[in-house]
């Protein structure tokens, strides 16, 4: 029996949420359109997920993954040319970036592998502290997500798809499996200007074999859910993002092969 | 009509394609920019509505759904 799948009661829980715990900076939002099947085809879907996304931006600074995932590829990152490769909703936003991309309220931080949409009453504030160079770390987006306080919310996503968060906890737990690369970037900004530098990647050794184990992932995932907010349903989840994290490298650093399938 | 010239027929009229020919057999219509997520919904729709089949969200992943040949291979089983 498939359930009947509301883009309403995910949007009216997070509004919720937010009221009850105030003085939260972001939220990073990740939505799988599949998983709405029937309800994503109804006339109305695509317009109504917009505006309530656009309207929770309205309180809150909200990252939409823009991600592109240059590192296989030619290593040019132009922020207002390189499309994110994600989906639709993703497409959206980066389509609303290109034609608003001189105000303050919308921007796209600079990252050739994890580049989000932020759109917000802080975004380009937020998005001006970030480096292009720097994949995880102080100078990353992620640091930014650490240092304020923000959900991470997943919506029918599948984790292999989603929990990109994982990386920068191994990063923190320096986990064996993983070391920090540099490969040479161009990276072209609003105004056309190109800056070469290298860009530091904390990537998989070409050695290892071994990958994410989701099980284990999920498992933790709805560990934190269950006891601090709350499981929407099966593939859905809200963390506070700092205590996720902590949550992940704890575990890392007791047993670093931990998310490892061998 | 075969089942896979059904399935590639609606894919075509679905995508910008010009040709079935240019229609990926074995890699993710999705990830090969085919289909976009309402696309791929739509398809779901078709192959339940035209085979007569019922598929559970719990079917609708990529083992079932990750190229047309994994699709076609996922009819079979549901036909049977």
């Amino acid at each position: 029996m498939n359930k009947i799948k509301s883009i309403d009661l995910y949007f009216d829980f997070i509004e919720t949420l937010l009221e009850d715990y105030n003085n939260y900076d972001y939220i990073v939002f990740n939505l799988s359109i599949l998983y709405f099947r029937k309800e994503a085809l109804k006339i109305g879907f695509k317009d109504n997920l917009l505006t309530r996304l656009k309207n929770l931006a309205n309180r809150v600074n909200v990252f939409i993954p823009s991600f592109t995932f240059l590192e296989h590829k030619e290593k040019v990152f132009d922020i207002l040319h390189t499309n994110p490769t994600l989906g639709w909703l993703n497409d959206q936003f980066f389509k609303e970036y290109q034609d608003s991309f001189k105000s303050p309220y919308i921007a796209r931080s600079p990252s050739c592998i994890h580049s989000f949409i932020v759109i917000g009453p802080e975004a380009r504030q937020i998005v001006d502290s970030i480096s292009p160079f720097y994949s995880f770390g102080e100078l990353s987006v992620w640091n930014y997500f650490y240092k304020n306080r923000g959900f991470w919310c997943e919506i029918g996503t599948e984790p292999k798809n989603s929990f990109s968060i994982i990386h920068d906890c191994e990063m923190s737990a320096n986990v064996p499996y993983r070391e920090n690369i540099e490969f040479n970037v161009h990276y072209i900004d609003t105004n056309h200007i190109s800056k070469s530098g290298q860009y530091s990647y904390f990537a998989r050794k070409k050695d290892i074999s071994s990958y994410f184990n989701f099980n284990k992932i999920t498992t933790l995932a709805a560990f934190q859910a269950n006891n601090l907010l709350l499981e929407i349903d099966s593939n859905s989840y809200i963390h506070e993002y700092r205590t996720l994290h902590k949550l992940l490298v704890s575990q890392l650093e007791k047993e670093p092969k931990f998310f490892c399938l061998d | 009509m075969n089942d896979k010239q059904k399935l590639l027929d609606f894919i075509l009229h679905k995508s910008d394609l010009d040709s079935i020919e240019e229609i990926p057999l074995e890699s993710s219509l999705l990830i090969e920019g085919i289909l976009d997520s309402f696309g791929i919904i739509e398809l779901v729709e078709f192959v339940e509505s035209d085979w007569q089949i019922t598929i559970d969200d719990a079917e609708f992943n990529i083992e079932n759904f990750g190229s047309v040949n994994k699709i076609l291979e996922f009819i079979d089983r549901k036909k049977q």
